[in-house]
């Protein structure tokens, strides 16, 4: 049995993987293993009989003889690797372990003989590869951490771009269902993001624009490899539409569930921009040809006019002659409204502005335009408002139109409602004004004026169309009755819009440019012609012009000498002075085909002579030179087709003006 | 069996000077404060444990349970529940990255604190009836709570009690709730009551 034992013992010692050692109640080695002796510098025969404190004395600077103290008390005693390190210094076991020692779990046992502690048994385990695979994995999952933090935040970055972005993302599956809305959806389109969670995509897209949507979805689902845009209105929670352009792609990491991410942009405001543009590129190639027109056109009615003018100065005509001759007049001056019609539209059709009473002007207009209708027309006019900075002429035509409009609208009669209020334009940004249409206008003071009829109401199709040039819905109607009143509202930086409800009546909104100051007097009216004499050169290349403007001049006393473009213009005046017969006044013709203008005479006769007196005449009664003739060395201006009085008039001030 | 008040405040006492010693241990261990508080002790038969615990720990647990002979024998079991030793363990080590499972120094660890907190608390007892204890090695587990309650309820003769020691370790702001529970047979439970009546 005790070779047994032996055997045993033997067996142990030799292969047994920790390290065993005996001590006495004294600490005195009495037993040392051969794995001990394997990783210590001692043999058994060097250790037995010697005392433990002295054979390793770090064990008291490392404060662990306390630990055998507790052991020799008949404590139990577990030295953790992790809070002791090691009980021995030895060497470790694994080549380049990081540590100088090798780790060990000890443990301390008491060895009891008859409740004496007689001695102690230590056990040592080296876990050196343990606590390298420990630290491995701490390592791994410091990584880990590391990974999944920068994977928190990058995806905070990216939630948080999305989040922040204008543009509205969203994720639409194969069949047409929303899987994720950005919260920008919610300021573009008013629904909230959670709100679009599946449902299908459809249900939002206008009708006509459906067919290419749905062929977009379709290609980029074919087609993983490629991005494609397309345009398209989508309904907003409040049912209004909203045009975006779409950019989409099919998301790259989910091939086998379909989907396409879609970055939408709100270009509403970019489509109503561009439409304004285009309708002003429209407005100003009509412009430059009505502005040819009416100026042909106002050059044959200034020889109509004044030949009738001149004619109904003859004694001998009977009454019926008289009347045959008013009328005709009367029909001259018809066809110089729409002439005049005709030239706002021409480029830079610059209104004379001057601050004007608008509540007077809307009730004058009104009644002008109503009187004798079946119209009743309410006013609601408050006494502080603002003067307007408009061209009174223009606005007139303007208010005209729109009620003309709306009486139509009316066949049965009904009642028509104009307001004005005071509005100031905070910023420069658009004013939130109907159902969030943009409306251009810089910040300042306007006075808005809303014109409301009981009519058919503009059917929403063409209520975009009504104001382009010839758009028409009536069979005898021109088309330039609302083009007229947009660009007389541009050309005052002014802004006009409509709202219009089916069998209930349409709301026209304008906004004009106001200002504080005093209201203007009226001009005073003259209607007889004013005599005069002296000699007055005139020039102009239209010979029926020159010729009935001769008559005229020499009708009320002057004496004239006629020109047909520049050069014989400066030369006749040239010699005039010579001769000691000089012009007491020169009428110029703003516009001579291939020769020199008006503006350009008058720049070479002021050489000749500076105090020369020289009016200037046009059948672009809106050129800017008309409209601001002073700055341009003119001593005065008359609009073609003139009849005498108002000729005679503006000759008779230049004249008697003083030199400069 | 009844403990009467006074008993049980000066078991209370006794505990809270064993728990003193075995904090200091524990602090210069960690080179950290550690706290050991006891704010309840319950002394009930094997088979009322299960009420005692059962509501307030439930699931995995890991114990560490070590046998002690002599005058006075029995075993005593530090429980935590796995989160908390995980905690623990964590909380007494340095330089550790926060994980969720126990590995096997973690469990060395949560060894050595169970042994010093059994052998402060025994050792007390000891001193107090001037016996001396023989202890077995302390040994670390994982198990579930419920096949250890149902090894407490095997005790059919009922000779065998527990005291159930309500432990809060603190330390590094943190806190961590364990039970340390001596089962002793009814005879060495009422030695140490009896001893307890010499400290007043």
């Amino acid at each position: 049995m005790i070779a047994g034992w032996e055997l045993i013992h033997h067996h142990l010692d030799e292969h047994l993987d920790l390290g065993i050692f005996l001590t006495d109640s004294h600490l005195q080695i009495i037993y040392w293993n051969r794995w001990l002796e394997k990783h210590t510098r001692y043999r058994a025969s060097e250790a037995v009989g010697r005392n433990l404190l002295e054979m390793f004395p770090e064990l008291i600077s490392r404060s662990k003889d306390l630990y055998y103290q507790k052991a020799l008390a008949g404590q139990m005693v577990m030295l953790a690797h992790r809070f002791h390190r090691y009980l021995l210094q030895i060497t470790p076991s694994i080549t380049n372990h990081p540590m100088p020692q090798m780790p060990q779990s000890s443990k301390i046992v008491p060895i009891m003989e008859k409740d004496q502690v007689i001695g102690t048994l230590t056990i040592i385990e080296d876990v050196s590869e343990r606590v390298l695979r420990e630290g491995e994995l701490q390592n791994h999952i410091q990584r880990l951490k590391k990974t999944e933090e920068t994977l928190r935040r990058s995806e905070a970055y990216y939630r948080s771009l999305i989040e922040n972005t204008s543009d509205i993302i969203t994720v639409i599956d194969s069949e047409g269902l929303v899987c994720f809305a950005s919260p920008s959806v919610e300021r573009v389109l008013g629904y909230s993001p959670g709100e679009l969670n599946n449902r299908q995509v459809w249900e939002l897209i206008h009708p006509e624009d459906l067919p290419k949507f749905t062929e977009l979805h379709d290609f980029l689902i074919r087609n993983p490899d490629t991005i494609s845009p397309v345009e398209a209105r989508f309904r907003g929670r409040n049912n209004s539409w909203h045009t975006l352009e779409a950019v989409g792609r099919i998301l790259p990491d989910k091939p086998e569930k379909p989907a396409v991410v879609i970055n939408c942009r709100d270009i509403t405001e970019r489509k109503q921009a561009e439409k304004e543009r285009l309708r002003m590129v429209k407005l100003e190639s009509l412009g430059i040809l009505a502005g040819g027109i009416a100026h042909d056109f106002n050059n044959i009615l200034t020889a109509i006019l004044g030949n009738i003018s001149l004619t109904g100065m003859e004694p001998y005509l009977t009454d019926a002659d008289r009347e045959r001759l008013n009328e005709a007049e009367k029909a001259c001056l018809r066809a110089q409204t729409l002439a005049q019609r005709l030239l706002t539209f021409a480029l830079g059709g610059a209104p004379v502005k001057k601050p004007t009473p608008i509540a007077k002007l809307l009730k004058e207009t009104a009644n002008l335009t109503l009187c004798g209708s079946n119209i009743r027309c309410d006013f609601f006019l408050p006494e502080d408002l603002w003067l307007a900075k408009v061209d009174e002429g223009q606005i007139n035509q303007v208010i005209n139109n729109l009620l003309i409009n709306a009486q139509q609208a009316m066949p049965s009669g009904g009642k028509i409602t104009i307001r004005a209020e005071n509005v100031t334009m905070v910023e420069d940004a658009e004013l939130p004004l109907h159902r969030g249409k943009y409306v251009p206008l810089p910040k300042g003071k306007y006075i808005k004026i809303t014109i409301t009829d009981q009519g058919v109401g503009i059917p929403p199709q063409i209520l975009d169309k009504i104001f382009d040039p010839y758009f028409t819905t009536k069979p005898q109607g021109s088309g330039l009755g609302l083009a007229t009143a947009y660009s007389i509202i541009k050309n005052h930086e002014g802004y006009i819009t409509v709202e219009s409800t089916a069998e209930e009546g349409s709301v026209f909104f304008l906004y004009l440019p106001a200002v504080k100051g005093a209201i203007p007097f009226p001009e005073e009216v003259t209607l007889e012609p004013i005599p005069g004499q002296g000699r007055i050169l005139i020039m102009d290349d239209e010979d029926i012009v020159l010729d009935v403007l001769r008559k005229i001049l020499i009708s009320i006393g002057y004496q004239v000498v006629s020109a047909r473009d520049g050069d014989e213009a400066l030369g006749k005046y040239q010699r005039a002075k010579s001769n000691g017969h000089p012009f007491v006044a020169v009428i110029l013709d703003l516009t001579v085909p291939g020769g020199l203008g008006g503006k350009e005479t008058l720049d070479q006769l002021k050489r000749i002579d500076p105090q020369v007196k020289a009016i200037v005449s046009s059948g672009y009664s809106d050129n800017p030179i008309m409209a601001d003739y002073e700055k341009y060395g003119f001593y005065g201006v008359i609009s073609k087709p003139y009849r005498i009085p108002e000729l005679s008039k503006v000759i008779h001030e230049v004249i008697t003006k003083k030199s400069d | 069996m009844i403990i009467t008040a006074e008993q049980k405040d000066a078991l209370l006492e006794l505990i809270n000077i064993a728990f003193g010693r075995a904090a200091a241990s524990l602090s210069e261990l960690t080179g950290q404060r550690v706290l050991l508080n006891v704010p309840r002790i319950v002394i009930c038969s094997m088979k009322e444990v299960r009420e005692h615990l059962e509501n307030l720990i439930q699931g995995e647990v890991a114990t560490v349970h070590q046998m002690f002979s002599g005058p006075v024998a029995g075993e005593g079991i530090l429980l935590l529940d796995y989160g908390g030793a995980v905690l623990l363990s964590g909380l007494l080590s340095e330089n550790r990255v926060p994980v969720d499972r126990l590995d096997q120094s973690d469990q060395e660890v949560l060894t050595e604190v169970g042994n010093i907190l059994l052998n402060a608390c025994l050792g007390t007892f000891g001193n107090l009836l001037e016996i001396h204890l023989s202890f077995s090695l302390p040994r670390m587990q994982v198990e579930n709570l419920n096949p250890l309650l149902d090894s407490f309820s095997v005790d059919t003769e009922g000779v065998r009690y527990a005291m159930v020691i309500l432990t809060t370790f603190s330390l590094r702001d943190s806190t961590v709730h364990g039970y340390l529970i001596l089962v002793l047979a009814v005879a060495s439970l009422d030695l140490l009551v009896q001893s307890l009546e010499k400290l007043g």
